[in-house]
């Protein structure tokens, strides 16, 4: 009688830790992330490096942008960003224009970032055209053609 | 600075006790009371803050007690910090002021006015800044930066103990009960620190806070 509550109390004890100590991460899905646009290249050739400017600065290269279809991340901080496009074909700007929205989602998992109404300003791409966002399934998508 | 702020308020503490122990008998004659300045600093709120880097709450208060009646203005200012919300960093900086008065019960017995009971209220106007920085995970721009500003204005209702000593130092313990008044302006997360007033938001929780809170002072001072 002893031993099966001693057993029913280990397995709750441990189920409970379990649940609990592995955290709440795995659940809440994209919390405190920087927010990202997703950009397909299909332009002519690839996409080497992009990097953007900030106040005038040029930032460092942004990590795996390059090839054909990459995310490229969002300045929660403010509402517009420029970015360069180093390709095989020739260097390349493009300003974005967005709308910054923060979310509280719970104690547990904070924050969640993400943008609204997003618009291209000046660009020397002959083509880009936007699709996704917030009232569909997927994340805000550029095309470059 | 922070050092030199905890040493004094040390010393200002042992003065205090110290007179504490070599406090005399009280006559039990009636004494006519005089009117008396009280000007005193808040512990309970300051020290612990202080042990926390970069963070304070410092609370100077004058009274005036024109015979049973008591007048009392406050001010305050704050830089507080903690860590809310699943790494979100807060920051709480504001000012405020309490003005209020109250009734002191002790003046209409028979004693040597050393042991004041008073009952009071005050009005709070307080002003204050929340940064909630957010940190990434190797963020490309940085940390997402969330400011919000507020002015909020209260009451509060304290009843007050105060211990006066041989040498005019005294001690208070002051539970009270404060209520923000005005509407909260938090377009980015519930309002966690209100200044003047303390912790609105005990629970963290992500839809709402409390208008009220209930706390309470212990301050050290000197009676003019």
């Amino acid at each position: 009688m002893f031993k099966k509550l001693y057993q029913f109390t280990l397995v709750a004890i441990l189920l409970a830790f379990t649940i609990f100590a592995s955290g709440c991460d795995e659940f809440c899905g994209g919390t405190s992330e920087e927010p990202v646009i997703e950009i397909a290249y299909q332009a002519g050739g690839n996409v080497t490096s992009v990097y953007a400017v900030k106040d005038g600065v040029e930032l460092p290269p942004i990590e795996g942008a390059s090839g054909t279809f990459f995310n490229i991340p969002v300045d929660i901080n403010g509402s517009s960003v420029t970015y360069n496009f180093v390709t095989t074909q020739g260097n390349h700007t493009m300003q974005i224009f967005y709308d910054p929205v923060s979310e509280l989602q719970s104690f547990e998992c904070g924050f969640r970032f993400s943008i609204e109404n997003l618009r291209l300003g000046s660009t020397t791409f002959t083509g880009a055209i936007i699709s996704g966002g917030p009232n569909s399934f997927i994340n805000y998508l550029i095309t470059i053609q | 600075m922070k050092k030199s702020i905890i040493l004094i308020a040390i010393v200002f503490f042992g003065i205090t006790l110290k007179s504490f122990a070599q406090d005399v008998e009280e006559p039990d004659n009636y004494q006519e009371k005089k009117n008396h300045f009280y000007l005193s600093v808040e512990l309970l709120k300051t020290i612990p803050w202080l042990m926390i880097d970069n963070a304070y709450i410092i609370e100077p208060q004058l009274e005036y007690r024109s015979k049973s009646l008591v007048l009392s203005l406050q001010y305050g200012l704050n830089d507080i910090k903690n860590i809310i919300y699943n790494r979100m960093e807060y920051r709480n900086q504001g000012t405020y002021y309490k003005i209020g008065a109250g009734i002191d019960f002790s003046y209409f017995k028979n004693n040597d006015d050393r042991n004041n009971i008073i009952l009071g209220g005050n009005l709070i106007f307080s002003s204050y800044k929340e940064t909630g920085v957010v940190v990434f995970e190797n963020p490309y721009f940085g940390n997402a930066e969330l400011i919000q500003e507020n002015d909020s204005r209260g009451i509060e209702v304290y009843f007050t103990y105060r211990r006066v000593f041989e040498n005019n130092f005294f001690v208070n313990v002051t539970p009270r009960i404060a209520y923000v008044i005005t509407d909260y302006d938090e377009p980015l997360f519930p309002v966690y620190y209100a200044s003047g007033y303390g912790v609105v938001n005990v629970f963290e929780n992500n839809t709402s806070n409390l208008n009220f809170t209930i706390g309470a002072s212990l301050k050290v001072g000197y009676r003019f």
